[in-house]
């Protein structure tokens, strides 16, 4: 192990282990790659790009799987508890940059370290348990098959530890079994799902990470400014619509702008009673499931819930409180309007350790393929009717076991469309690149339709809502769409780089600059957060170049579905495909990419301190 | 005339209620005097939702008529009708 002297706002150590070996070590960053790539998915991104050659695919033992805090982690800016996963994803077989919340990167921090770079493949089942700078591999036989929520539990029996002395993230089922769209997922129903890193996980048969709460304390360079910075998040914090209520007031707010998934987009009106859609308000779901507050790291948002079923089938279950995109993917979009169900599908999915809105596109598309006939009972062993809570509750576990037709829907949606035929592909909501967006009915936002497509991660990279700017009407402003989308481009990369939680940093770069001046003592810069944001994104689409995407412009279109036209609500007869070559030509120019195949141009990766990567490209 | 106007999230507290119906001697109101009636009625807590320091309506705030964007009709100067449903919703962060 090299010493060094320890950075302020770093633990100073990362953890590699090499499964196939069972070797563990531990390496350092100087403060110039530090600087330059700073935490979580910067680092990530970096480390990926480095060891990661094209020929290997994501399931190889050659592939890494890293797990990364930022220099922000474990302090007491809000919500700087998670952790970003960056890997090769078998959805898109490009990178993936996904984040969860809860204690886990905080917890790591205190250990000890920045993060975790897995490499390899165990022969048997494991998992890595990190207590105080010791790492050692364990035996995971006990946890194979179980749920996510299980196997944290029975962890911290092992260790006769209770909930905030240990983090644990794991896999389920579906990860064991190398589902395209599991997640890794922490402290019980956080989850970092997108482009399917539960799988990479599962193909190096790592069950979980243990890491306990460490004793580290973190080096803060000037402790009176970080806390004058956490302050002033606060202070905004609690003029946020999620502060009381999390995401619970989505849902409805949703309903009324006519925003929500409806049925696979077969419809954009979600025909539900007044009654039965006050089930879905904030005030009925917490008083009716008992919910109780169960904050992340240093989070004083009412969001993260534990809550209960006390009657009826599903009594008994103690699950973390659904955010906005499971109760949407359990609901309209699978034709139920039943909250109860809603919320036992939102829980069925994170214990089997699938991502929510994959999973809830796959269901969808299924029954649409169903009602059309395109596949029948006999094809897939069950009644997948509208609606049906059952068929989709064992259909899930189907999926997650890769049992019967289940194991066809476990290559995603768009390899399970592709397999059964044209009109089932027709029905099928993709992007070209291989994953599924966000639970949102997209047709109406354009912004999110467009940065979805144009991601390098499998996943939104821009979020103009969160960044306070105007909801632009699509059909009016579709280049100024473009220019947004571009304009922000490096944000939400640089944030999770630090890896906080955007509910409350809301990719607000002066003060997340602020913050990381505060705990480094750097002199950090907007600009220099900037540029660190879009040097992650361009190394991550060089990567992706290099990796099979030698043109990336051809996959950056939604399927015929996702880009459809609304036959029904306020965007009927509104066609986004009209504007997207133009949409896409003024995005490259903006960014610096070559208009006619979407690369980098080389002027544009020297101007980030890519010079390194321009021959793997030109 | 009587519309419904729906409210979300911190304007719930502000008004104490989801949802109400409003009556008026008009045939057709626009959409910003609705906005100042609501004004008057609830006071300063509904003007520090609605407005920012300038006096102008927050640009995170959606106002929805019947489904539809007023952004996409006449904005503020949209007219509203008898049984027109009204919904003030704030900035959705999905997650």
């Amino acid at each position: 192990m090299k010493s060094m002297t320890r950075l302020c706002g770093y633990a100073g150590k990362f953890l590699r282990v090499d499964l196939t070996n069972e070797r563990i070590s531990e390496e350092t960053f100087g403060e110039a790659i530090l600087r330059k790539y700073l935490g979580g998915t910067g680092i990530g991104a970096k480390i990926l790009y480095e060891e990661v050659p094209p020929e290997v695919e994501w399931a190889d033992p050659k592939n890494r799987l890293i797990l990364a805090s930022g220099p922000l982690g474990g302090t007491e800016i809000p919500g700087s508890g998670g952790f970003s996963v960056v890997t090769k994803g078998p959805l898109t077989n490009g990178a993936t940059s996904t984040q969860a919340n809860g204690f886990f990167g905080a917890f790591l921090k205190f250990t000890g370290f920045d993060g975790i770079i897995l490499h390899g493949a165990s022969k048997e089942w494991v998992y890595l348990y990190i207590n105080n700078e010791i790492a050692e591999l364990r035996d995971a036989s006990n946890l194979f098959g179980k749920g996510t929520y299980e196997t944290e539990n029975l962890i911290k029996q092992e260790h006769e530890l209770k909930e905030r002395q240990m983090s644990v993230v794991c896999i389920g089922p579906a990860g064991e079994n190398l589902v395209r769209f599991s997640g890794i997922f922490a402290d019980k129903g956080h989850s970092a799902s997108h482009n399917g890193p539960g799988a990479v996980m599962g193909s190096k048969k790592l069950k979980g990470i243990a890491v306990t709460r460490g004793k580290s304390s973190l080096n803060i360079s000037d402790k009176k400014n970080l806390k004058v910075v956490s302050k002033q998040i606060l202070e905004k914090i609690k003029t946020y619509p999620t502060y009381k209520e999390g995401t619970l007031y989505v849902l409805p707010a949703l309903k009324e702008k006519c925003w929500l998934p409806v049925k696979n987009y077969t419809t954009m009106i979600w025909p539900i009673k007044q009654d039965d859609l006050d089930k879905y308000e904030s005030d009925y779901i917490r008083k009716y499931f008992n919910a109780k507050r169960n904050p992340c790291w240093a989070c004083p948002q009412n969001h993260v819930e534990i809550a209960s079923i006390t009657e009826g089938p599903y009594k008994g279950l103690v699950f973390d409180m659904p955010e906005y995109e499971q109760l949407a993917a359990w609901s309209s979009n699978i034709g139920n309007t039943d909250v109860t169900s809603t919320i036992f599908l939102s829980y069925l999915v994170d214990n089997l350790g699938l991502d929510t809105n994959e999973a809830g596109w796959t269901i969808s598309w299924l029954m649409e393929c169903y009602e059309k006939n395109i596949l029948t009972k006999e094809d897939i062993g069950l009644e997948m009717s509208w609606g049906n809570i059952e068929a989709t509750s064992k259909m899930l576990k189907m999926i997650s076991h890769r049992e019967g037709f289940g194991n066809r829907l476990a290559e995603g949606v768009k390899r399970a469309a592709q397999q059964i035929g044209e009109e089932a592909l027709k029905c099928a909501i993709y992007t070209e690149k291989g994953n599924t967006p966000r639970t949102h009915d997209h047709r109406f936002r354009w912004c999110e339709m467009f940065d979805t497509c144009v991601s390098n991660t499998g996943t939104i990279e821009v979020h103009l809502a969160d960044f306070g700017m105007t909801e632009l009407s699509g059909p009016s402003h579709p280049i100024e769409i473009s220019t947004a989308v571009a304009d922000t481009k490096g944000w939400m990369s640089f944030e999770d780089s630090m890896v906080v939680c955007r509910f409350n940093t809301k990719s607000d770069l002066t003060t997340l600059a602020l913050a990381v001046s505060a705990v480094t003592g750097w002199d950090f810069t907007v600009e220099e957060a900037n540029t660190a944001g879009l040097r992650i994104v361009n190394l991550l689409r060089t990567f992706n170049i290099k990796h099979g995407m030698s043109n990336p412009r051809s996959f950056e279109y939604p399927s015929a579905r996702y880009g459809s036209i609304p036959i029904d609500g306020p965007w009927k007869g509104k066609n986004i495909m009209l504007f997207w070559d133009s949409m896409l030509d003024n995005y490259y120019k903006k960014l610096g990419w070559d208009i006619k195949t979407g690369k980098p141009l080389p002027e544009t990766l020297i101007k980030l301190d890519l010079n390194n990567i321009i021959n793997d490209i030109w | 005339m009587e519309i419904e106007v729906k409210y979300f999230t911190m304007l719930r507290e502000v008004t104490g209620k989801k949802r109400e119906v409003l009556a008026f001697p008009d045939k057709v109101i626009s959409l910003e005097v609705i906005i100042k009636m609501l004004e008057e009625k609830y006071g300063k807590a509904f003007s520090k939702y609605i407005y920012n320091r300038e006096k102008q309506v927050r640009n995170y705030l959606v106002f929805m008529l019947n489904n539809t964007n007023t952004l996409s009709l006449d904005r503020f100067e949209t007219k509203i009708k008898d049984g027109d449903i009204l919904s003030i919703i704030p900035p959705i962060s999905g997650g």
